[in-house]
């Protein structure tokens, strides 16, 4: 809560800076008062004229704090996601699903799980009919557990004008991505499971039953797990609506460990979701 | 700020570097097994592959053929496009493989065979080898054909397991079927009979042809893809005397079928020769007597030991004062006999016990010599008897006569030297000790333990520290002897031991029957008699043949005896045949002492001047003498086995394979006969190689 004289203060400067950033309105308005007083015709001063409420709603709209959408006072934010994964192989890769996200400590925390589908393109095609593979990874879920950080937000307008204004969040995310695929644990324990599940290397039985169902010009890739580093946008609407593009790459430091040849890659995904 | 550029810079290196394109890797593909077999009595190719790779090959990926004949050319072709003629189920080698079998009808001998490997089906790079091609031309059947057809019998020689071998120059019958390959084969018109005539050069006797003279057994026809199947029935009843069923076996190839004789061979019977042997064992009677001066005590405590350890607290003090004189040896020597007579007549064997409670030089010589005169004449007679005499001496010496070896048991004795290698197997070793005691001394602690039939000397050592309550206790002494019948024969084998024929144990066999000796893990000597060997004109030969060194050393050794180690018993039978064996036994030691006692590991703590003494007692057990009169019974079922119908036939190795060129009679002589038949609820593929 902003105390009275305080706000009293606050307006003024505010006032003080439109008249500084906006000298053309106030010219206008003095203007407007001479003829008025002269008595000359209204419609030719009316188009100049600003209501005072904009003016501002304009101000404001410079300030730290966001004031269209109050995000972080959201509990749970639902969304689908889309997304394009850049591997630097030749096999082409897209993912659908979604994802679950909640404010926390000034920041936010996602769960996402969607089905990446891989196939062939013109070069690996090709390639299948050499002697030749390259690695890359079959059909598969991807579980991801991100964290956001917001680095700058505030109310922008959108255009065409005819949409309000909405919120923006500019955020660096940071996020972990556990590779699941169904069936490739077939017959282990739960215990060896678990073992398996520790480890951010494929076990071989993983390797041999995923063998059936890669592509032809494929090696499996044997890493589990991906760490991730990006920034995104999020667009807030003021019916809590959001829409959040994001481009994430990849951080080789489990792939090195895990052996895997798959060392970069960028996803660039958009999320469109609802905040309650 | 060089460090901070640097170090801003490195994170951007790494970037850099994990920017690189994913590689692409070469599969490294490589021909295992690439083999071609065409048999002309079937007209038809067999092929072999199998590729390894470092990666997964996948669905597309082909092997491809081509050859020509006289009449067609056939150009790369992918070997699932030819129809096979056989069965051939597909063959998992492993994510990283490609491998299978086929078999292609071609009439005419086919030539300049080759394999490959597309890497894809639809690409145009293929992975060539060096194809390993055999022709094999007309001929047997036994030989010419990729199969022949055999028989075997269960354990019990009633069920029939009729079975399918895959022959190729290359490949063996197992793994053919592992790349997948599968025959179909029937038998029918199974009859049974001895005389199929010889077999040389066709281990199977697949080919020949089925006597007229065989008798129909009525069995059903029985057709498998498997490598085996068994009759549904067994065999009747009449065919038990009959060596062997032959029957008409089908088999299909690329011109139809092809049917000739099979047959089946009964597996040797075997029995064992003589399965347990048996002896009562019994408790001695004891005859105790402790020899001690009368006129001076040597010491009390030492006196009260030996009576304790011999349970002997009662038994009258028999004076030895006089031990200097002329007549005490033979005075001696009559006290044993009469003792022996006032034993109870209906009595089991004795054995006399002495406790010789001495310290002078010569003491222990002279009851050697009166034990001398009684122990040994009375060891081959017939029960009740004197089995053998144990004595509790002061002193660790042992016993300086040899003729008491065998029978006598004299404590405590002196451990032999290590480089002694006339070591004997005398039982005073068993109780033999080291002549001093040595304790283990910790700061004011000192700790030590006490043999439980010490000599004098360590025993007062010991008390002296660690007082007479730590030295330990006898709770019962048992002497366990074998009980011999009226009948039994004893034989001496110079200084070792005695042969002894217990009772009626004999072994009867034809001249056409065969013996299997198998040695055991404990090792346990048995010998064998027969009237040859007993004849002295048979024994006046074997003397000659050794003098002249054309018999083995060993063998001579024995002969001269009149008896043999059992191991030569096949052999023996082999040459010989004679109708009947005494089985004997050989023993070193006619008694065997059981005791029970407490014995302590005791400690003393000495500090200003006193010394505290203390123990923990724990039970012990010992065996003196002879161990093998523990039992009662003696197992020979699997040392000897006797053959007694189908000797001379092939039969089962104890890992369940069919050793077709393995008789009993000559393979199992003198190995151990433990065969694994196949079984009912075995499956269609047993084991082939």
């Amino acid at each position: 809560m902003i105390p009275s004289h305080t706000s009293r203060w606050l307006t003024a400067l505010l006032l003080a800076a439109s008249l500084l950033v906006c000298p053309a309105a106030v010219a206008d308005e003095g203007e407007a008062d001479e003829t008025e007083e002269e008595g000359e015709d209204e419609d030719v001063l009316h188009r100049y004229r600003t209501p005072f409420g904009v003016l501002t709603e304009r101000t404001i709209g410079t300030t730290s704090r966001p004031v269209e959408y109050d995000w972080r006072r959201t509990t749970v934010h639902v969304a689908a996601t889309g997304e394009h994964l850049f591997e630097l192989n030749n096999f082409n890769s897209l993912r659908a699903g979604g994802l679950v996200r909640t404010p926390a400590g000034g920041g936010i925390v996602e769960a996402g799980l969607g089905w990446v589908w891989v196939w062939d393109s013109p070069s690996s095609e090709q390639l299948a009919y050499t002697p030749y593979r390259q690695p890359g990874r079959p059909d598969r879920l991807e579980l991801d557990i991100n964290l956001g950080y917001p680095l700058a937000e505030g109310v922008v307008t959108v255009a065409p004008r005819i949409f309000p204004a909405v919120e923006m969040v500019f955020s660096v995310y940071g996020g972990l991505s556990y590779h699941i695929y169904p069936g490739a644990m077939k017959g282990k324990r739960f215990r060896e499971r678990m073992t398996a599940i520790a480890s951010p290397m494929l076990t071989e039985s993983e390797l041999e039953i995923l063998d059936e169902r890669r592509l032809d010009a494929m090696q499996v890739d044997t890493g589990r797990y991906g760490l991730f580093l990006g920034v995104g946008d999020e667009l807030y609407f003021s019916q809590g609506i959001f829409v959040a593009p994001r481009v994430m790459f990849a951080v080789p430091v489990l792939a090195v460990a895990a052996g895997s040849e798959l060392w970069f890659q960028a996803d660039l995904s958009l999320s469109i979701g609802v905040a309650f | 700020m060089i460090l901070r550029r640097v170090a801003l810079c490195l994170p951007l290196l790494a970037v850099g570097a994990s920017c690189r394109k994913v590689p692409l890797y070469d599969v490294a593909a490589g021909f295992v097994l690439s083999d071609a077999a065409w048999f002309d009595e079937e007209d038809t190719l067999f092929v072999f592959w199998h590729v390894e790779a470092e990666q997964g090959l996948g669905e597309p990926s082909v092997v491809e053929i081509r050859f020509e004949t006289d009449e067609q050319e056939v150009d790369w072709t992918p070997l699932e496009g030819f129809e096979p003629v056989h069965t051939h189920v597909e063959v998992d080698c492993g994510v990283n493989a490609l491998c299978g079998s086929t078999s292609i009808h071609v009439p005419l001998p086919p030539r300049g065979v080759d394999i490959r490997l597309r890497y894809h089906r639809d690409g145009e790079l293929a992975l060539d080898t060096r194809t390993n091609y055999n022709s094999i031309g007309a001929g047997t059947p036994h030989a010419n054909r990729s199969l022949v057809v055999y028989g075997v019998f269960d354990g019990g020689n009633e069920w029939i397991q009729w079975r399918g071998r895959h022959q190729f120059p290359t490949l063996r019958n197992e793994q053919a079927e592992e790349y997948g390959l599968r025959r179909q084969f029937t038998v029918s018109d199974q009859a049974f009979g001895s005389d199929y005539g010889s077999s040389a050069g066709n281990p199977y006797g697949y080919g020949g042809e089925c006597p007229v003279a065989f008798e129909p057994t009525g069995l059903a026809e029985v057709t498998t893809t498997d490598r085996a199947v068994f009759n549904p029935d067994v065999l009747p009843i009449e065919a038990s005397d009959d060596a062997l069923v032959c029957a008409s076996s089908t088999v299909t190839d690329a011109n139809g079928t092809f049917t000739t004789a099979a047959i089946a061979r009964k597996n040797p019977e075997v029995r064992a020769a003589f399965p347990i042997m048996r002896s009562p064992i019994r408790d001695a009677n004891l005859l105790k007597f402790f020899l001690a001066p009368c006129d001076r005590t040597i010491s009390a405590v030492h006196e009260t030991m030996q009576r304790q350890r011999l349970q002997m607290n009662d038994v009258e003090t028999t004076c030895i004062d006089d031990w200097e004189s002329a007549t005490f040896v033979d005075s001696l020597a009559v006290l044993f006999p009469d003792a022996l007579a006032a034993a109870p007549p209906a009595g089991d064997d004795m054995v006399l016990v002495v406790g010789l409670h001495q310290d002078e030089r010569g003491v222990s010589e002279a009851v050697e010599a009166a034990l001398a005169q009684v122990v040994p004449e009375e060891r081959g007679t017939a029960s009740p008897r004197l089995a053998g005499a144990f004595v509790f001496d002061s002193d660790i010496r042992g016993m300086s006569l040899p003729e008491l070896d065998p029978v006598t048991l004299w404590c405590p004795s002196e451990l032999p030297d290590e480089d002694d290698t006339a070591y004997d197997l005398s039982a005073s070793i068993t109780c033999a000790i080291a002549p001093d005691n040595t304790d283990i001394e910790l700061g004011p602690f000192t700790f030590g333990t006490l043999p439980i039939l010490p000599s004098r000397s360590l025993y007062l050592d010991f008390i002296a520290t660690y007082s007479e309550a730590q030295a330990g206790r006898v709770t019962s002494l048992e002497f366990r002897v074998p009980e011999f019948s009226t009948t039994s024969d004893h034989v001496e084998i110079l200084d070792y031991g005695v042969v002894t024929f217990l009772d009626d144990e004999v072994i009867n066999a034809d001249s056409e029957h065969a013996f299997s000796y198998c040695v055991g893990e404990e090792y346990q000597l048995y010998v064998f008699r027969s009237p040859l060997m007993q004849n002295p004109k048979i024994q006046a030969a074997l003397a000659q043949a050794c003098a002249h060194g054309g018999v083995d050393a060993e063998l001579c050794g024995w002969a001269s005896l009149g008896l043999l180690p059992v191991e030569y018993l096949s052999t023996w039978h082999e040459w010989l045949g004679e109708s009947a064996y005494d089985l004997g036994i050989f023993w070193e030691f006619p008694f065997l002492l059981r005791a029970e006692f407490e014995i302590f590991t005791a400690g003393a703590v000495s500090a200003f001047g006193l010394s505290v003494p203390f123990g923990l007692g724990q039970d012990g057990e010992a065996y003196l003498g002879s161990s093998m009169w523990l039992a009662e019974e003696l197992d020979l079922a699997e040392l000897l086995t006797q053959c007694t119908r189908f000797c001379d036939h092939p039969t089962f190795d104890s890992a369940g394979v069919y050793q077709v060129q393995d008789d009993f009679r000559t393979t199992y002589a003198t190995s151990c006969y433990l065969p694994r038949y196949p079984l009912l609820s075995d499956g269609g593929f047993p084991s082939d190689p």
